[in-house]
């Protein structure tokens, strides 16, 4: 299986030859290389970023890549119901056991930490989900959120290929 | 499509096997396993990295000079 997906990031000095690794405690599916599936919401972020929060930088970069990966290494919880629900069920189990151990719903980092210090889905190369929504400035109809804005996170460095610059943007 | 009869299976033999003591461990190193996890995935990123490098010079090794040139790298 294959999808072509977009990576944004802050202007560098050298043109970047692979993605940056995502860390933090903030990051919706735990450290990893973070894509956007459509090109619009690659730049809509970038803008985010760079422009209203006002960072030193007045630019960004787009990247596209390749991501290559067999179907049973991939979680789908955008377009597949089954993916979708089962995804649910195993978050909402873990945090009733945690909650059951420690008196208080884990955080996002505590709920990623776990998955990746336990590894029970060591197979998962690669997760597809949807971000929130954010300002709508990608939406044709005013209001209506009718666009998913897709995010794919990927934890093997393996699938990723092709890695290329494909636009600097600078906000005026 | 996602195996999810093995991967309920795994989720659930860790979560059903984490003892107090495995919790308490876990709370306790989960921070010093961040640093552990960014090396190795950083370390992994690097090597493909270069395997993609490595792969693309393979590529143009390969090329003609006619086909080079078309790629304006004669």
């Amino acid at each position: 299986m294959e999808l072509e997906v977009y990576h944004t990031q802050e202007v560098r000095d050298v043109i970047l030859k692979f993605p940056c690794l995502a860390e933090g405690s903030d990051h919706w599916l735990g450290d990893g290389f973070y894509f956007w599936q459509d090109f619009e919401f690659s730049e809509v972020w970038g803008f985010q970023q760079k422009y209203f929060k006002k960072n030193e930088s007045s630019q960004f970069c787009i990247f596209k890549s390749k991501l290559t990966f067999k179907q049973e290494e991939f979680i789908d919880t955008v377009f597949n119901e089954y993916d979708y629900y089962n995804y649910v069920n195993n978050i909402e189990k873990f945090a009733k056991i945690f909650q059951g151990k420690f008196g208080k719903k884990p955080t996002l980092e505590e709920f990623n930490d776990f998955i990746a210090d336990t590894n029970p889905w060591e197979n998962i190369k690669v997760i597809r989900f949807q971000d929130i929504a954010g300002s709508g400035s990608t939406l044709e109809v005013k209001g209506f959120f009718y666009k998913k804005r897709i995010q794919i996170r990927v934890n093997d460095p393996d699938v990723i290929s092709n890695f290329e610059f494909i636009k600097n943007i600078v906000c005026k | 499509m996602a195996d999810w009869g093995l991967l309920n299976k795994q989720f659930d033999e860790v979560l059903n096997n984490f003892s107090d003591k495995d919790w308490n461990n876990w709370a306790l190193n989960r921070i010093k396993n961040k640093e552990t996890r960014r090396q190795v995935m950083l370390r992994k990123a690097t090597i493909q990295q270069s395997k993609i490098a490595s792969d693309e010079v393979n590529v143009l090794d390969n090329c003609s000079s006619v086909e080079l040139d078309k790629m304006g790298l004669k």
